[in-house]
Formats: structure tokens, sequence, C-alpha cells
């Protein structure tokens, strides 16, 4: 009984092991051509995700973030390189993998489809079969949980920004995908809803473990939305991986057309006078530094 | 007016439609257009919208009269009366009524695809309207309009138009592409208005 018990711990161990480091995403080199002639080869280094894992891709405008997330959705068709999304190529097999993916586009008032906030937030998960008694129950809960119940009678094109993007998140969570895709997720929205849809994303994450990708060109919003991240160069290329605090404070993002926020620019002009900073992304972790530095040299 | 269920609304607007098509005297084609009028100020409607929307079909009604000979004036008003009755009939019915109601009883005997199909059209209306009126907006704050200039300013609307429909065929795609990851099935779905 021993035995087949410890034989079962193991088996579960490893299948957790093995979910954990599971692929959810795998891109190597691949082009695309627009009808317009314009290129865009996203290359550089891997774009590998894992099961779990918080990842921001951050680029200029018109660095081809957008086509990165085309390509995972299987919206265009590479002309060379490889795609893979769940172990299956997007662009041939999307329909398999569909349903595990949730996605908020960056325009989401083309992405808003039903005739009221209720129907728009169920219309994904009525397409992927849920039952309807079902369907009703996630929705009543995501709009509790997304603070927007109020709405749930409205008619979309009458929302405010913010609010559709919230509808469009909510769109995106009702049938509880497995990884989530954000284009901008946070442009165009005002300062309550960014923190907002901030705070919801970050304990959505801590519950459920969800795969997220975002794109995003204000770094101001970068620490709540991933963990790590690549920055890609005009024209596609992937140039740097790693922590959103590394990537910060080791690298010069002006190169990139990219301006780190507010907090990284300070750290690193009062570490030049002489103040001893640990790299944070954390005000208030940086008021707590700066604090203890000056009490220690007020009172030695 | 408001307050009428919707269905009832939809009866009695093809009740007045098939009304308006039998009714051949002018005094009384004025009191139906007279009293559909009526209905809009009692229905507290936007006078100035319900009239602008009613004027759309005189455009038709132009083309009409230019290509039709031998008519007598008679038979002009009564066309005029009746096409701006319907209208202001539709117009109210619309304005008093939501979408998702029109479209929940209409998903009662249409197919699904046909009314997928309708409420994209009306969906589209309001998304190329929005950037339509962006458009021109940023045409006249971009002096594109001289009166003085006719020809350039023919040329300009050219290219403004062009540029919109370039806009357009892009926001289609957009659009087709959210339809897509959305798992769209030819259907649109209508559970209803939520209370409580």
């Amino acid at each position: 009984m021993h035995l087949r018990y410890a034989a079962l711990r193991t088996a579960y161990i490893i299948w957790v092991i093995k979910m954990d480091d599971e692929l959810v995403v795998d891109i190597n080199c691949v082009e695309h051509t627009y009808a317009g002639g314009v290129k865009v080869d996203i290359c550089g280094k891997e774009f590998k995700v894992k099961r779990g894992e918080r990842l921001a891709v951050l680029g200029a405008n018109g660095s081809g973030k957008s086509t990165l997330l085309k390509h995972i959705l299987g919206l265009i068709v590479p002309n060379s390189g490889r795609v893979t999304v769940f172990g299956k190529d997007p662009a041939r097999q999307y329909d398999e993998i569909r349903s595990r993916i949730g996605t908020v586009m960056q325009n989401v008032d083309e992405q808003l489809i039903g005739p009221t906030v209720f129907d728009d937030i169920a219309f994904s998960a009525l397409n992927f079969g849920l039952p309807r008694a079902e369907t009703h129950r996630r929705v009543e809960a995501i709009l509790h949980a997304l603070n927007i119940y109020d709405l749930r009678n409205r008619l979309p094109h009458y929302l405010s920004g913010g609010e559709r993007k919230k509808v469009a998140l909510a769109g995106a969570l009702v049938f509880k995908p497995e990884l989530l895709i954000l284009d901008e997720p946070m442009e165009g929205i005002d300062y309550a809803s960014r923190r907002e849809i901030a705070g919801f994303l970050g304990a959505l994450h801590k519950e459920t473990g969800m795969t997220m990708i975002s794109t995003i060109h204000d770094m101001n919003v970068v620490s709540n939305l991933a963990d790590k991240g690549y920055v890609m160069k005009h024209g596609g290329k992937l140039d740097l991986y790693g922590t959103i605090t590394g990537l910060f404070f080791n690298h010069d993002l002006g190169d990139y057309n990219l301006a780190p926020p507010p907090v990284v620019t300070l750290i690193k002009e009062l570490r030049l006078k002489g103040f001893d900073l640990h790299s944070t992304l954390d005000l208030n972790n940086l008021c707590s530094q700066i604090t203890a530095i000056l009490e220690s040299r007020l009172h030695p | 007016m408001h307050r009428v269920p919707a269905a009832i609304k939809m009866i009695a607007l093809a009740l007045i439609i098939l009304l308006l098509l039998n009714i051949q005297t002018i005094p009384l084609l004025s009191a139906m257009l007279a009293a559909v009028i009526l209905i809009a100020i009692t229905a507290h409607l936007p006078v100035k919208t319900v009239f602008v929307l009613m004027l759309y079909p005189s455009l038709f009604l132009v083309i009409l009269f230019f290509s039709i000979t031998g008519i007598t004036v008679a038979a002009v008003l009564i066309i005029i009366l009746r096409v701006f009755a319907i209208t202001g009939a539709v117009v109210v019915f619309f304005l008093t009524t939501s979408y998702p109601a029109i479209f929940s009883i209409l998903s009662r005997f249409l197919p699904g695809f046909m009314i997928a199909a309708l409420f994209f059209t009306y969906r589209s209306i309001f998304i190329i309207s929005d950037s339509l009126n962006n458009i021109r907006t940023m045409f006249h704050l971009r002096g594109g309009i001289n009166y003085r200039h006719p020809a350039a300013t023919l040329s300009r609307l050219g290219t403004a138009l062009g540029h919109f429909l370039v806009h357009s065929i892009e926001m289609s795609q957009r659009i087709s592409d959210a339809l897509k990851v959305r798992g769209f099935k030819n259907r649109i779905y209508h559970l209803g208005d939520k209370n409580g």
C-alpha cells in the first residue's frame, strides 16, 4: 500500500515538473512579408515561453510586436521559420488550440462583437461549446471580479475606453484559457483603470498560474504585467532577454527608443551621487532604501 | 413609447407600413405623417435627429423623379408623403427600441447566419461612422476644403475617400481576425437582458 502510494506520488511530482517545464510558445526565426512589402523578421534570441510565465515583449511602435502575437495566434503564415503553440502550428492547426488561448487585441472596439456586454463576454465560451448555464455562471462571476457587473446590459459601443478593455479582458478569460495574450493592454485607458486591470491580472496570475504574454511600449506598466521580457529592435529582431528589472538596470533601452520608468532613472542618478541602492522597480522599496541610507548617515 | 415591448412595436410598425402602402389620398397620408411626427415629439426623441434620418431616402426620390416621365404632381406628393411617413415610423421604432431587443425578436424566425450578417452591418455602421467623423474632422482641421480652389478640394476629397477606404479594409481585416480568435461559428448570441 505504501509502495503504491509512493509510486503515485512520484508520478504526480514528475507530471507537475513536466507541466511546469512545458513550453507553451516556441518561435524560431520567423519571417513574414505584409501586402505592402514590409518585411518583419522575428529572429535573434529564441522566443520560448514556459507554462506559468508572465512575459512582456517590449519595443517601440512599429518594431514588430503585434506581428509576433499574430504568429502566435495563427493569423499570419510565416514565409520561413517555425512557430509552435502548445506543440501545434497555430497557422495550420489553430482550431485545435483556439479554446486554450484568450486574447485581448490592441483595438478592443473591433473585438467586441456581442449585442450587449453580457452577450459579448459569453461569446467565445458559447462558441467553444460551454453549456449555457455554465456560461451564465462564469460570465456573472467575471463581471463581479472585474467590477463591471453594472455594465452587463449596456451596448459595447457606448462604453468608455477602460470599460471596453475590461469587457474584452472578461471575454478572453471567461473560458479559462491556459495562455492569455494581451496586445498593448494598457493603451488608451486612464490611470484608475490601469491600476485596476494590473491588480486584477496580478492576482489572477498568483491564483491560477496562467501563462501571460503582453506587448507593451509604455515602460511604466511593464513590471505590473510581467516578470521577464524580450526587447525587440525595429524590424523584429529580439535583441535582449531577461528579468524586467535586469533589462532596465543592465541595458540602455534608449538604444531601442524606449524610456525606462522614472524610478530606474532616479536610482541610476542616485548611484552616480554615491548612494548604494539595490535595483528595484518598486517606489516604496526605493523610499525605504533611501530612508535607511539617510538615517545611517545622520545617526552613524 | 420606449416602454412598449419590442415585439408589439414591431407588429405595429409592420401594420403601419402596410397601411401606408395602401393609402392613396394626400390628406390621409399627410395625417399619417403628422401622426408619426407627433409620436416622435411625445416620445421625447431629438426632433432634429429624426428629421435628418428621415431625409436619407430623399436622395433616392430625386433619382426616381429624374428617371420617370409623365408623372402628375399628385402622384409625386403621394410618393413623397408615403416615403417620409414610412421612414419616420421606422426611425421612431429604431430610436425607441434597443437593438439587442430587435435582434432578439429577429433571432426567433431568421436563420443564424442572416442574423449575424444583419448584426455585423449594424455594428459596422457605428464603427465606420466614428471613423468617417474622425477623417472629416481632420480634413477640416488641416484645411482640406478651400472654396476658392474647388478642383484642389475635390482632389483632396478623393484622397480622403481613398484613405477611408483603405482604413475600412484594414479594419474589416482586424474584425475578421478578432472573430477568428474568438471562435466565431456563424452565430451571434443574445442571451436576453440580465436583471438582479
